[in-house]
């Protein structure tokens, strides 16, 4: 079974993308769930073609896309609570390896529409090129490129008070 | 005098994706150009935030949950999509679909019967045994007489001609 051969790694950073992309442990958890057992269904229409990380990050996207769309029928229990817990002090049962700013820069890709949000995070979480991120996509590289950019302007906008902190000479 | 905007490459430069001979371009128009110094920094920031993206680690239970599902074929995923009975979606879409047919139905048998209203009978051609003509019933004249002809032969037969 394709999921259970994957390394500790490549699960923690599908985990990580699925956080990062809901702002929510709970989907989070869901989305691991649908996409280990995507995986496990559609191995057979693996095509050698493509690479198989290409191919699990695509199902990784897939599962995030779904999971969103279902997500967005339901209306908040709470007021102000919209499924994101980056306002809460850290993970319960996760660990959440926190940098200056870290929490700034995860509210900040929570504002992010789901368009530019995912290719920020295949690029800085999983460090794909521009080209495995348009193949997991089923983009053009140029698309990629746009939306990469955009989501670069829209962070900077959001987070322009912590520059002198980030910004330095080149 | 006019210079061309280095906005599209500055991402290549700043991933170092770009080959020394461009990023040598780009450095030297973002020093003579203020425009796309803004947008170079702008972008430049946002890389920068993007590449402190805390990495998650997830429960530990996740994964053996994970797996058992995996591993239990006789329990049925959680996941699976469960066939639904009618959603109120789905029942309006069906509700329209067979109202239009309906509709389409009512209209072309409306079509039908108003075209068999402005039927006209067609005129008839009828010899009578007297050799009156008659044309819809109506006789039009009996003047002369009328006989069906017969069909003539061939004044030389196929045979003949050929000897």
């Amino acid at each position: 079974m394709p999921f259970t051969t994957c390394s500790k790694p490549t699960k923690n950073r599908v985990y990580t993308i699925a956080f990062h992309y809901s702002g929510d442990e709970a989907m989070a958890h869901d989305v691991t769930q649908q996409f280990s057992l995507s995986c496990s269904r559609g191995i057979n229409q693996f095509h050698e073609s493509s690479q198989f990380t290409t191919w699990l990050y695509r199902i990784v996207a897939n599962a995030c896309t779904d999971e969103h769309r279902k997500r967005r029928r339901f209306v908040p229990f709470r007021p102000g609570d919209r499924g994101e817990d980056y306002g809460c002090e850290g993970l319960s049962r996760g660990s959440l390896s926190q940098t200056p700013g870290g929490r700034f820069v995860r509210g900040a890709i929570s504002e992010l529409t789901p368009k530019l949000r995912l290719p920020i995070l295949l690029k800085y979480v999983e460090g794909l090129s521009y080209d495995e991120i348009a193949e997991s996509l089923g983009l053009s590289i140029g698309t990629v490129s746009s939306r990469l950019n955009r989501g670069h302007k829209m962070l900077a906008r959001k987070l322009g008070h912590l520059r002198s902190e980030f910004v330095s000479g080149e | 005098m006019f210079k061309k905007h280095v906005i599209k490459t500055t991402v290549g430069v700043l991933q170092r994706r770009a080959c020394a001979d461009q990023s040598q371009r780009v450095r030297e128009h973002l020093l003579a150009c203020k425009r796309c110094r803004k947008e170079h920094d702008e972008i430049k920031l946002g890389v920068n935030l993007a590449q402190q993206l805390p990495l998650a680690s997830a429960p530990a239970e996740i994964w053996s949950e994970i797996e058992a599902l995996l591993d239990e074929p006789s329990r049925r995923p959680v996941f699976e999509p469960k066939a639904r009975g009618l959603s109120s979606r789905s029942t309006w879409y069906r509700v329209a679909a067979v109202s239009a047919v309906l509709l389409a139905a009512v209209v072309i048998g409306l079509i039908v019967s108003s075209r068999s209203i402005y039927n006209v009978p067609r005129a008839s051609l009828e010899v009578d045994s007297v050799g009156a003509v008659r044309i819809g019933g109506d006789t039009v004249g009996n003047k002369g007489s009328w006989r069906l002809a017969r069909p003539s032969r061939p004044a030389t037969s196929p045979r003949r001609r050929l000897l």
